[in-house]
């Protein structure tokens, strides 16, 4: 070993780039045990761009009116995701940047029931209520909390809405604080596999208090299993309690519920017997706090407790992590429909599809089939609402040590939107209204985030813009000119039987 | 392999990309472990060895690529760096040229002013902005100042050259381009270590000499810097530990605490990976560079963890700010009030922000309380008090990285809560297993830092004895790694709440 000359580190490098040079020689899309290796491209920052990689990422799904011409499709009305001075919608260039499209479908008659109810809202002041389906993309109520403000500011309404006795996401929600004792016996649509022995509610889960056994009348035990609501600041419609209703299931009709309202103590009785009943509390004066104590002698499902104003917009927001949408088919039809007749909804929001994509997957007709006996039962359930379905938003995956649109992505959304053209439901491409093709990418890495670095989920900012987004297009609705008039709204149903026994 | 087909134009080489390449984008800094990087250092080694011989001619290239380099990563602020050049070359030489002891103590005030000025200008300005309005109610605006890379690091240099000139422990340079040099040297320049003069500028007039055994160390510095940095700390920081931090509360107990081990980890190979590539690559062009990172968390107490981390840094606060403020000479409480003051300022120095003066102030508290304790208890040194020396100090350690990483105290303390409120053990086997990738990787990383500093110097005999092509293997072999690595799918989100 000569170590008297200086080594030339020159070679050690050439040799090291030489063999990289031959790496790259490498077959594409080589795999060895399995792994798919990915191909060494040293001359990637200087070489054009492969047009093989970029075909493989198809445009978005084509944005065309669907609905047929005599909805007035034809004629767009307001088309507030377009840019000034926009044509008619045409499918995006392959491998331009995606402008922000109108209306994907033209939703008439998709929206039809809702934008009447919204009217009637305006002209009258009776409630409009909408059910936002999720997953974690909506948890901690974002985006469906600043859609619920911006709809409240602009109809009217106070309050959360529905809210389910016990949520993961219950620490960060700021739309209302709630604690809960850790006694309560949960089942739910995505974990359980099998139904358990209540049924399901509308946010698929269902929540049993702890039996009192050594139950005394005079008073009730304080080892009970209890949940504690809290109103949220962060929006001003949300600050006070105005009225409060208590859904539950079947059950003894000495079961009590200790109320305690910002300190006032009221004992109710559970007398509901039906599948789903009905409690409504009313506050002499708004609330800040509201304690909801159970004491029931024997099994008795508890679903959650419903915010509200007896007029303007009701929102509620059904996040279920890790729900691809299709567990919502758990939920029995029957107590779908009985919460349909107690909640009388005007609006049905699906927004799915983060946790069924999947990178490489290029059928999605198993979610298609599935989604189809989704929103067939929602129709079913929920006869006086417009569904819409709000497409998946972008998801990045790495190629090339890049963060770009998922190839799956595209694929997903076609699925979804088909999904929709075939039931006759509304459809939005949020994935469009983001920006599209690599729009998670910029959300992630603009100043401020609006977008988590998982490049899928969005943090508050990007729940804002997101129901912005929304917002805009449901006005877009709404301004409509040929959208159907206030008056043709069908006149509202008697007010349910069981309601009246419950109370 | 037919050759006629290798044409630029066949290759699809695109002049303007490859002209863009030497233009500075704010969003892509050259950073080592990209593939121009590599190219564009072959290239650089070419007329480096070509202009072996040349003294002068050798230290304007180098000083010249420097300035490049950190052209590429600042844009127009490389004029920060001749600007500071200048300036201190200047007043060291006219401290050293300097007979009268108040205008020496003159001219380094003024060089500290200069020099701490423009860090706290570039740097802290809007952290004491918002302080202000904090404190007084009233609202100021906040400037657009950007951040120049490494700021804190060549300041740190350049004051320690005037600092030593001004003690008399080195000679003032006659020559700027030697200045030059030292300043923007660019292994170090954008992310350490921090070089000191003395260490640094008696090797500038020597011929550089590699040697077999140092062939050997800089390949093995370099493959298991690439390994650390763009293997482990970058795969689980973007599958993992980002997400975490990034919303603690959506996660359990476990997997913040996870993540806390993880980030660990994390900092821990993405600044010691990166100090030992620039070491590498410093070493490679024939200068040595003193070692940053000793395993720290082999370390049994929290004097000695400082002195295994960032060393440059814990050495240079030393020097520079404990000793100047007393250090040990002034009694015990002074020196407890030293040594959190250093640490306090020293957490600081990493970035504008009250959640790095807490990490600071932790530190600097448990050295103190350390210091202590050694004094009061003298505890023997025995298997038992060594284990659990070491588990208390790297759970301290850990838990001050919450405060480092979180970026405010509310997520900090949602990672704490989390931790101590829903811990939920029964989801760790669901997690290893979601996760297997990622905490495959982390169990590899928190290994191969327990390896034992003999085997690494054996390994780096080995390796000298090696020839080149051998070597060249063992980085083509790595780098390989980090493309595969880069190229990975992003691990999906997954919870396990239920």
């Amino acid at each position: 070993m000569n170590s008297l000359r200086s080594q030339n580190p020159f070679w050690l490098v050439l040799l090291t780039v030489g063999f990289l040079g031959l790496l790259s020689f490498l077959k594409p899309g080589l795999e060895v045990g399995g792994v798919k290796l990915r191909p060494v491209r040293l001359l990637a920052d200087v070489l054009r761009p492969n047009p093989g990689a970029v075909a493989a990422l198809a445009p978005p799904p084509p944005n065309g009116p669907v609905a047929p011409a005599t909805t007035g499709a034809a004629a767009p009305g307001p088309a507030p995701l377009a840019a000034p001075g926009a044509a008619a919608p045409t499918a995006p260039a392959p491998g331009a940047p995606a402008a922000p499209q109108p209306p994907a479908l033209a939703n008439l008659p998709g929206l039809d029931q809702f934008v009447a109810a919204l009217r009637q809202t305006k002209a009258t002041g009776r409630k409009t209520r909408i059910a936002y389906f999720g997953d974690s993309m909506i948890e901690g109520d974002l985006l469906t909390g600043d859609l619920r403000n911006l709809l409240q500011t602009q109809f009217g309404g106070s309050g959360v809405g529905f809210v389910p006795i016990n949520s993961v996401s219950a620490d960060f929600r700021e739309t209302i604080h709630q604690t809960f004792s850790p006694d309560w016996y949960e089942s739910n649509m995505v974990s359980d596999r099998r139904p358990g022995t209540s049924p399901l509610g509308i946010a698929g889960q269902v929540f049993l208090p702890r039996i009192v056994s050594n139950y005394d009348s005079t008073h009730i035990v304080s080892d009970t299993s209890w949940v504690e609501f809290r109103a949220g600041q962060r929006f001003a419609p949300l600050r006070r309690f105005a009225q409060a209703r208590l859904f539950y299931g079947p059950g003894s009709a000495r079961d009590q519920v200790l109320v305690t309202t910002d300190g006032r103590r009221v004992l109710h009785a559970l007398p509901g017997t039906a599948a789903l009943n009905e409690l409504v509390l009313t506050p002499a004066r708004p609330a800040r706090q509201m304690r909801l104590a159970f004491a029931p002698r024997g099994p008795r499902p508890v679903y959650g407790v419903s915010f509200e104003s007896p007029q303007g917009v009701t929102l509620d927001n059904f996040s279920f992590r890790g729900n691809g949408g299709m567990s919502l088919n758990r939920i029995p039809f029957e107590q779908l429909a009985a919460f349909g007749k107690a909640l009388d909804y005007r609006l049905i929001i699906l927004h799915y599809g983060v946790n069924v994509a999947e990178t490489g997957l290029t059928d999605y007709r198993f979610y298609e089939q599935a989604m189809t006996r989704v929103v067939d039962r929602m129709q079913r359930a929920f006869p006086r609402a417009s569904i819409l379905i709000v497409g998946m938003s972008d998801k990045s995956a790495r190629i090339d040590g890049e963060f770009v649109t998922d190839p799956t992505v595209p694929v997903l959304l076609a699925a979804q939107q088909r999904l929709a053209r075939r039931n006759h439901v509304a459809f939005w491409n949020l994935f469009a209204a983001m920006g599209g093709q690599n729009s998670m990418t910029s959300w992630v890495e603009q100043s401020p985030p609006l977008a988590r670095n998982d490049y899928t989920h969005i943090n508050s900012l990007g729940g804002q813009r997101m129901a912005r987004l929304l917002y805009t297009y449901l006005m877009g609705e709404y301004a409509h000119p040929s959208a159907a008039p206030a008056a043709s709204n069908p006149a509202p149903r008697a007010d349910s039987t069981f309601r009246a026994e419950a109370r | 392999m037919d050759f006629r087909n290798l044409r630029p134009d066949n290759l699809g080489l695109d002049v303007n990309r490859l002209v863009d390449q030497f233009r500075y984008h704010p969003k892509s800094p050259l950073i080592f472990n990209t593939g121009f990087f590599l190219l564009l250092f072959l290239a650089f080694l070419g007329g480096y060895q070509l202009l072996r011989d040349r003294h002068r001619a050798r230290l304007l290239y180098v000083t010249a690529f420097s300035l490049f380099f950190y052209y590429k990563s600042s844009g127009i602020y490389f004029l920060l760096l001749v600007f500071s050049t200048i300036v201190e070359y200047n007043f060291a030489r006219w401290i050293a040229d300097s007979g009268s002891p108040g205008r020496r103590k003159l001219l380094l005030t003024l060089s500290l002013l200069v020099n701490l000025g423009m860090l706290f200008y570039f740097k802290y300005t809007n952290f004491f902005l918002s302080g202000y309005q904090a404190l007084t109610g009233q609202p100021v605006p906040v400037l657009h100042v950007l951040l120049p890379v490494g700021i804190s690091f060549y300041t740190f240099q350049t004051l320690s050259y005037t600092i030593d000139v001004y003690r008399g422990q080195i000679k003032a340079l006659r020559n700027i381009w030697d200045f030059a040099f030292f300043v923007t040297f660019f292994p170090q320049l954008v992310a350490g270590p921090i070089v000191r003069a003395s260490d640094f500028i008696p090797q500038i007039a020597k011929k550089p000499f590699i040697s077999r055994e140092d062939m050997g160390r800089a390949v093995l510095l370099i493959a298991a810097g690439l390994f650390k940095k763009a293997v482990i700390s970058d795969y689980i920081s973007l599958n993992y530990v980002e997400r975490i931090f990034g919303n603690p509360t959506l996660f359990s107990g476990i997997e913040n605490l996870l993540g806390v081990y993880g980030y660990a980890l994390q900092i821990y190979c993405d600044f010691s990976g990166y100090s030992d590539i620039a070491i590498g690559i410093a070493l490679l062009l024939g200068y040595r560079l003193p070692p940053n990172f000793l395993s720290p968390y082999q370390s049994t107490s929290i004097t000695e963890f400082w002195r295994r981390w960032h060393i440059s840094l814990s050495s240079w606060l030393r020097d520079y700010l404990y000793i100047p403020l007393g250090g040990n000479r002034k009694g015990m409480v002074r020196q407890y009030v030293n040594l959190f003051l250093t640490m306090l300022l020293g957490g600081l120095w990493h970035g504008a922000s009250l959640t790095f003066v807490a990490w600071g102030a932790l530190h600097g508290a448990a050295l103190a309380a350390d210091k202590l304790f050694q004094k009061v208890f003298r505890p023997g040194d025995n298997w038992l008090t060594k284990l659990l020396g070491w588990f208390i100090t790297f759970h301290f350690a850990c838990f001050c990285w919450i405060f480092f990483r979180a970026g405010s105290f509310e997520v900090a303390l949602q990672v704490i809560h989390q931790i101590t409120h829903s811990l939920r053990p029964d989801l760790l086997g669901q997690v290893l297993g979601a996760f297997r990738p990622v905490f495959a990787l982390v169990a590899l990383g928190y290994l191969l830092h327990f390896i034992p500093d003999g085997l690494t110097l054996r390994l780096e005999t080995a390796l000298a004895r090696r020839s080149v092509v051998e070597q060249a293997l063992l980085l083509t072999v790595v780098i390989w790694l980090v493309i595969q690595i880069k190229s990975a799918e992003i691990q999906p989100f997954i919870y396990f709440q239920f």
